[in-house]
């Protein structure tokens, strides 16, 4: 008995050590909420930028190298610049669990909250308004209910028209050449009613429209959201087929790429991560290039595939359409406006929340593009600190949430490029 | 001494009265490092709702696993039938039907799974792993990526009516009655204890985990409703991690896994409610989201080891 009791100890003391130590680690690695918190506070007292302290929390709905990165970026630099303490959560999903968190900051002292988990935002809006809590929603609609809860201050995040937009520019750089293609769209969960996905997709077919000429035999919007496999039949003779789906992707496309009938490839979502082993295996055994546009956020694996080639000589990855780089920016310079007593010009003039799509979807189509927009942590410090504070209420009383979104449209692939090249 | 160690460890208060005395010491604890803003009435009450739904759905799982059995489809059954409910109030715009339909769906929907373990004989585990499966894809099916949301004004004023802690508090207290003052509860941990000796004394395990699978349908439905008054919108991501936190909040509270004569009612409600005091006191103390899970992890292994140990001398399982 003694004998097991012994091995019980050691197991538990070896598993506490092991779980402290790896979260130890988390810590070090990534950011105190607590630390960054004092930091701030001592910076911008520092600083004299008048700032209040405040503390704002963000329910993130997931957790890859993006959001970690983004989350970086937030309690260092922004949260020093603003004088701002950040809470963020675990990834969360659904509703019930946002609530819970939302309760939760709320009791830790909480001023504010921002989410992206977009299909709970209105709900969330809600609690918010009876926790006394300023709240702003990450999504590409508008808010369908509740918008004139004093505390619901707005909705920021490219808007589905920003997508399509996206889309048409990425497509056009690889269609425009002149020569004759042949594309196979990838809709994801567009069939399910995803409002980016539907866009991305009429987007894509809207630049076919204007490149070849053609005009469509059927509504963009029915092809669009097939829940089957479906052929663009046009006037002009341009083969466009749409897939609908995101599960088990590569062994769904694989059979189709090897007929050898596509030579364009365009993803609504991450498609170069789940694909490309795929595709490339097709362009060894056909000799053939495919050209692939896909959704991505800036990351290792992007870069190298911006700068490799394929077995054909041609670049492994052609345009991507990034998403996210100024929504919880926007989001953050709202709420701190707001939180600084200028609420009522961060909603809308009719006394409802207010939508700020700012930047759509950054397209970048090279090699190039992608190592300026990439270095020195820039994709997610592509506002520079004087525009941020250009926006800020309590130095700029007269900025309205107009200003703010102003601030966003105007940060273009291209004028990115001139901003850091 | 160590006779003396064992004897306490192995005593029914002993495991009775550690879940509790852990979350009353929580609960102090969190008082003082905040304080005293952790135990103001505003903190607490929204500690109780965020417990309600797992203490409730976890309180009628008590009956399935105290006949020794685990049915780990629970959390994917309270999102279908969330959803059916959901949308029968979209189609009827009214509460009581959505009561009605969520109750009688959620019966059916766990009677089945009883019926399909017993009338097949496949152990209830293999059973709800193909369940959770199969409900999974109803939800998705009915869903898809779509959101079905609740006015807001329907879901607050149920709310506020205070509807969830009456369904709670009426389904504990039936749940109570039936477990430890009728002879149900007793045939049902004489079955966690020992089935084949049950079987033999006339209490047959099919009969007895169809009623068991009945009552927690009833939690499953009042969950349900719940939710639905909590959350305000239903999506493929509902529930998602309800199965595992009511696992949690049943051996948490005390329970053991395996079923027998340390089941009670109560270790649900302990055990859901010490994971929510978990959550909100580390988090008003400042701890970020990378430790919290870190910390809360190795006090649930903590708990889960002392309050697993099987008392020796009774007939088990094993022999």
């Amino acid at each position: 008995m003694k004998k097991i009791s012994r091995k019980q100890f050691l197991s538990l003391a070896g598993m506490s050590a092991l779980t402290l130590g790896l979260a130890a680690c988390g810590s070090s690695g990534g950011s105190s909420a607590a630390n960054a918190g004092s930091t701030a506070a001592a910076s911008g007292a520092a600083s004299g930028s008048g700032f209040e302290h405040k503390k704002i929390a963000i329910a993130w709905n997931g957790a890859n190298d993006d959001v970690v990165q983004t989350k970086a970026h937030f309690d260092g630099e922004i949260g020093e610049l603003l004088n701002l303490e950040f809470v963020h959560s675990e990834p969360i999903s659904d509703a019930g669990a946002l609530t819970t968190f939302i309760e939760n900051s709320y009791a830790s002292g909480c001023d504010a909250v921002l989410t992206n988990v977009s299909n709970a935002i209105d709900q969330a809006a809600a609690v918010c308004n009876d926790l006394g809590l300023y709240f702003v929603g990450i999504s590409s609609s508008n808010a369908a209910e509740n918008q004139d809860l004093p505390c619901y201050v707005s909705v920021c995040g490219a808007s589905a028209e920003g997508y399509g937009d996206s889309y048409a520019e990425a497509l056009t750089s690889v269609v425009g050449d002149g020569a004759e293609h042949s594309i196979l769209i990838l809709s994801g969960a567009a069939c399910y009613g995803a409002t980016s996905f539907i866009e991305g997709t009429v987007g894509s077919l809207r630049a076919l429209e204007d490149v070849y000429g053609l005009t469509y035999n059927e509504d963009l919007n029915a092809l669009a959201t097939s829940s089957v496999q479906v052929e663009a039949e046009n006037d002009k003779g341009v083969r466009i087929t749409i897939m609908p789906g995101m599960e088990d992707l590569a062994n769904m496309v694989s059979p189709l790429l090897q007929t050898g009938d596509y030579d364009v490839v365009v993803g609504t979502t991450d498609i170069y991560g789940s694909l490309s082993i795929a595709i490339n295996e097709v362009e060894e055994a056909l000799g053939k290039n495919i050209n692939i546009i896909s959704r991505n956020t800036f990351s290792e694996m992007v870069g190298t595939a911006f700068n490799s080639q394929d077995s054909t000589g041609h670049p492994a990855l052609n345009a991507i359409v990034c998403t996210g780089l100024y929504e919880f920016l926007a989001g953050i310079i709202v709420l701190r406006n707001a939180l600084d007593g200028y609420v009522e010009q961060m909603r809308s003039e009719d006394g409802t929340c207010s939508r700020v799509p700012g930047m759509r979807p950054t397209v970048i189509t090279s090699a190039e593009e992608y190592n300026v927009l990439s270095g020195d942590d820039l994709p997610y410090a592509f506002i520079t600190e004087d525009e941020i504070l250009s926006v800020c209420s309590l130095l700029h009383p007269e900025i309205t949430y107009a200003d703010i979104d102003a601030l966003g449209a105007k940060q273009t692939t291209d004028y990115l490029m001139t901003k850091f090249a | 001494m160590q006779n003396t160690f064992q004897k306490l460890k192995e005593s029914r208060w002993t495991s009775r009265l550690f879940s509790p005395v852990i979350l009353v010491l929580l609960v102090l604890l969190f008082s003082v490092l905040t304080g005293g803003r952790f135990s103001n009435l505003r903190n607490l009450r929204m500690v109780v709702d965020q417990a309600l739904v797992v203490a409730t759905v976890a309180s009628g799982a008590v009956f399935i696993f105290a006949t020794g059995n685990v049915n780990i489809s629970m959390g994917a059954s309270t999102a279908l039938i969330a959803t059916i409910a959901a949308q029968m109030y979209v189609r009827t715009v009214s509460v009581p039907v959505m009561f009605l339909v969520s109750v009688v769906a959620g019966v059916i929907t766990l009677a089945i799974t009883a019926l399909l373990s017993t009338t097949l004989k496949v152990r209830v585990l293999y059973i709800t792993v193909v369940m959770m499966t199969l409900l999974a894809s109803m939800q998705q099916g009915i869903l898809g990526s779509t959101t079905l949301s609740l006015p807001y004004d329907v879901t607050s004023g149920l709310k506020n009516a205070g509807v969830p802690y009456i369904l709670f508090l009426g389904f504990f207290a039936f749940c109570t009655i039936l477990f430890h003052f009728t002879s149900l509860g007793r045939k049902l941990r004489y079955l966690g204890i020992n089935d084949r000796c049950a079987e033999l004394t006339g209490f047959p395990m099919a009969r007895y985990l169809f009623i068991a699978f009945v009552i927690a349908g009833i939690g499953v439905g009042f969950g349900a409703i719940m939710t639905i008054i909590r959350n305000g919108s239903i999506t493929t991501d509902t529930c998602a991690s309800l199965n595992m936190d009511c696992m949690l909040a049943i051996v948490l509270g005390g329970m053991s896994c395996f079923g027998g004569s340390r089941s009670n009612t109560y270790s649900a409600v302990v055990g859901a409610v010490l994971v929510t005091v978990l959550n909100n006191g580390l988090l008003m103390i400042g701890v970020s989201s990378t430790i919290l899970q870190a910390i809360r992890g190795v006090i649930f292994i903590v708990l889960v080891c002392v309050s697993q140990t099987r008392p020796k001398g009774l007939p088990s399982r094993d022999g």
